[in-house]
C-alpha cells in the first residue's frame, strides 16, 4: 500500500523524484553525512525547509533574520518514514519540503548558490 | 638570691595556665571555623535545591529531545556552567564543526500543523534559530557560516 503523501508524515516530504538535486548539492550532502557519521550514528542525511531562519554571530549580537529556505541537517532515522529515503551515487538521503514549497518552484531542483551569504542551499 | 621552691612553683602554674587557655582558644576557633564551613555547605545546598526547584517550576523552559545531546535536560540559554546540554552541544559543534541543537519549543496551528522552532549551537560560539514543520526537530544542521 502506497503513502499517503497528503498526511503526516508523508506531507512534509517531497516523494523521491519529485525534487532533483545539483550533482553540487549532492556533494555537499556527502561531506555533510562525513561530519554526522563522526558524531552520531543511525542518523538520515535530509534537505529541510526551514519556514524562517534567523543567525546571531555574537551572543549578545541582534538576531539577523534570513527567511525561509533549504537547510541540509540531520534526523533520527526512526523519525524519517523509509519510502522518502533515496539513494544518488551513493548518498542516502530524503528531502523535507512540502508539496505547497516544491510546486510553484521552477525547476524543481535544489542546487548550491556559492554567492548566498548563508546556507548556499536554494531551491530553484 | 636564688627564686624559693614556693616562687617557681607559681611560675610553673601561671606557665601551665596560659598554656591551657592557648589550647582552649585554638580549639574554639577550629570550631567555629568547622561550624562557618558547615553553614557554608547548608547554604550552597539550599541555593541548589531553589535552582533545582525553579527548573521544575517552568514547564516551558526547554529541554534537549529524546535521542539527542542532552536529551531531556534542561536547557539553560548558554548561561550555565560546563556541565549543562548547551555547553555540551557548543564542545560537540566545535568538534565535527556542525551546529548541535540546544532547545526546541513544539506548537501546532488550528489546522492541526505541527511545527517547532530550534535553537542550534554552532563553530566559533555562533547560534541560530530556524523554524521547521513537525515535531522532530533536526538534531545536527550544516553550519550556515561555513
Amino acid at each position: 500500500m502506497s503513502p499517503d503523501h497528503t498526511k503526516p508524515p508523508y506531507s512534509y516530504y517531497a516523494p523521491p523524484g519529485a525534487v532533483r538535486v545539483s550533482a553540487s548539492a549532492l556533494e555537499m550532502a556527502r561531506t555533510f553525512g562525513e561530519q554526522v557519521a563522526r558524531a552520531s550514528s543511525g542518523q538520515v542525511i535530509v534537505f529541510d525547509w526551514a519556514i524562517s531562519r534567523g543567525v546571531r554571530r555574537r551572543v549578545d549580537g541582534p538576531m539577523e533574520e534570513l527567511g525561509p529556505g533549504v537547510d541540509l541537517v540531520s534526523l533520527d532515522a526512526s523519525a524519517v518514514p523509509s519510502d522518502v529515503i533515496q539513494r544518488v551515487d551513493g548518498v542516502a538521503f530524503a528531502i523535507k519540503i512540502p508539496k505547497a514549497v516544491y510546486d510553484p518552484s521552477a525547476e524543481r531542483l535544489i542546487d548550491v548558490d556559492h554567492t548566498a551569504l548563508r546556507f548556499k542551499l536554494v531551491l530553484r | 638570691m636564688p627564686a624559693s621552691v614556693y616562687e617557681q612553683l607559681h611560675r610553673d602554674c601561671l606557665a601551665a595556665r596560659d598554656a591551657r587557655l592557648k589550647a582552649e582558644q585554638d580549639q574554639y576557633e577550629l570550631a567555629s571555623l568547622r561550624h562557618g564551613k558547615a553553614s557554608f555547605r547548608l547554604d550552597l545546598a539550599l541555593i541548589r535545591l531553589r535552582r533545582a526547584l525553579r527548573r521544575k517550576d517552568r514547564a516551558d523552559q526547554p529541554r534537549g529531545p529524546a535521542g539527542q545531546v542532552g536529551g531531556g535536560q534542561f536547557t539553560d540559554g548558554g548561561s550555565g556552567r560546563g556541565s549543562n546540554p548547551v555547553s555540551r552541544a557548543r564542545r560537540l559543534a566545535e568538534v565535527i564543526r556542525v551546529c548541535v541543537l540546544s532547545g526546541v519549543s513544539r506548537t501546532m496551528n488550528g489546522h492541526g500543523v505541527k511545527t517547532h522552532t530550534a535553537e542550534y549551537e554552532c563553530p566559533g560560539g555562533q547560534t541560530f534559530k530556524r523554524q521547521g514543520f513537525g515535531h522532530n526537530p533536526p538534531g545536527l544542521v550544516r553550519d550556515p557560516f561555513e
